[in-house]
């Protein structure tokens, strides 16, 4: 039984290895994206492996939903831009290697490849030896674990993760939320919302697909949501799943786009930062510290907050994935 | 039990590998997707045994939003995949009816 478990450890971590190395290694850019969902799957079995289903969740969430799309809708763009920039013009001038496009033609056109394998080589053992050495004098510590466990019944919650998120370290999981929602304001700072380019899909299958898929897809992140009081889930992970439930709506009636309107939209991503930062500075107020709840009140709030988390981290996926600001606004 | 449990997720762990022979080989955009579809629906089966063999029921709810979340890349590629596109466009994609664009592409 333990030998089979090093067993499939050992494949696991091979195919890993290998599947990244091919994904960097690719001139292909569509394989490198196959290779990645690829990786994405491997990598969640090895957070199970780690003991870390949260995580694996998150993973699964991220990787199967939403970077796959991304990435074939990138490269679906990066082609037509390529292409804007080539009809018109059969015989082009050798490109400009500092020019507006250099790193898109860098992208399509990758430059012959040098074999300069002593650099990488010794950057790598250095970087191995580091690593090897910092993991050799591991301190013997039982990490965190009886601290929180000897904490648990002022937490609000049974899940000892979503404990440590939502209350124990706030903090972080407040910035993370910000830092979701600075990402967001950089994608709007570059542009317009442009039209993802799609083919019309005849037939009844994409339609069929979606009308049953989107509303388990939302019940499944409730449900993921609710867990995150008892069980491995929680907002990160119930956001991840309904915003793969918008990305699908979005691939599917990519002509006729409803864009939400500017105020609620706003609102919608900025829910989850407000209400943190609100119920932080109440904390604060009435003597808990920052980010601290009162422990009669610990269990209402930390629903609360992830209920505004999970709306805020959806629409700001999806708003990510459609990646410019909203037409029409002007603001 | 669970060590056949185990010896069973160890094999669909092994035909993930061999099927990597297909997304690194193609020859075709959709044989590639196609096999990471097929990836995701063993991930699943490799969640549910390692479920039972690990006795974590937390595992049950990553194989659902595995099995759940997968056909957003396969809707993504569906519609995206076959856009027109001009003939001279630099493409890297293998398929046999780009073939030409190719040579161009490597001629210039």
């Amino acid at each position: 039984m333990n030998g089979l478990l090093v067993l499939f450890d050992l494949v696991l971590l091979a195919g890993i290895v290998g599947v990244a190395w091919r994904c960097l290694a690719s001139t292909d850019l569509f394989r490198a994206v196959v290779l990645f969902i690829t990786f994405g799957l491997l990598l969640a079995l090895a957070w199970v492996r780690l003991e870390a289903p949260d995580i694996a969740l998150a993973e699964a969430a991220i990787g199967a939903g939403i970077t796959g799309a991304l990435l074939l809708v990138t490269l679906e763009r990066l082609r037509s831009i390529m292409a804007e920039r080539h009809t018109g013009r059969p015989h082009t001038p050798p490109p400009d290697p500092t020019g507006p496009h250099a790193l898109l033609r860098a992208l399509h056109d990758p430059p012959p490849e040098r074999r300069t394998f002593l650099p990488a080589l010794t950057f790598a053992l250095v970087v191995g030896g580091l690593l090897v050495t910092a993991l050799w004098h591991q301190p013997q510590s039982t990490g965190l674990e009886p601290v929180v466990d000897a904490h648990m019944d002022v937490s609000g919650v049974d899940h000892p993760i979503t404990a440590v998120l939502l209350n124990f370290r706030a903090y972080d999981t407040f910035l993370e939320l910000a830092i979701v929602l600075i990402a967001l304001l950089g994608a709007w700072s570059l542009g317009r919302h442009d039209l993802i380019p799609a083919r019309p899909a005849p037939g009844p299958i994409l339609p069929g697909t979606l009308r049953l898929l989107v509303p388990v897809a939302i019940v499944t992140g409730v449900y993921v949501l609710w867990a995150g009081s008892h069980a491995p889930g929680g907002a990160f992970q119930a956001g991840a799943i309904l915003g793969a439930a918008g990305i699908l709506l979005v691939l599917a009636r990519p002509r006729q786009l409803p864009m939400a309107p500017g105020a609620p939209l706003r609102l919608g991503l900025t829910g989850g930062v407000a209400l943190f930062l609100l119920v932080g500075l109440y904390g604060l107020v009435a003597g808990h510290g920052f980010l601290g709840y009162a422990e009669a009140w610990a269990y209402p709030l930390i629903i609360l907050i992830e209920v505004a988390a999970t709306l805020s981290i959806a629409l700001a996926l999806v708003a990510l994935f459609v990646a410019g600001r909203p037409t029409g606004d002007d603001a | 039990m669970s060590v056949f449990y185990l010896a069973a997720a160890l094999f669909l762990l092994g035909t993930i590998l061999l099927g990597l022979i297909r997304v690194l080989r193609g020859p075709g955009s959709g044989d590639r997707m196609l096999a990471a579809q097929l990836f995701g629906t063993t991930g699943v089966t490799i969640l549910l045994l390692l479920s039972m063999t690990l006795e974590e029921s937390a595992l049950i709810d990553v194989a659902l939003v595995f099995a759940l979340l997968a056909v957003v890349a396969a809707v993504a590629f569906v519609r995206q995949h076959g856009l027109p596109e001009p003939p001279d466009t630099p493409t890297h994609r293998r398929n046999p009816e780009s073939t030409e664009s190719r040579e161009s592409n490597d001629d210039r």
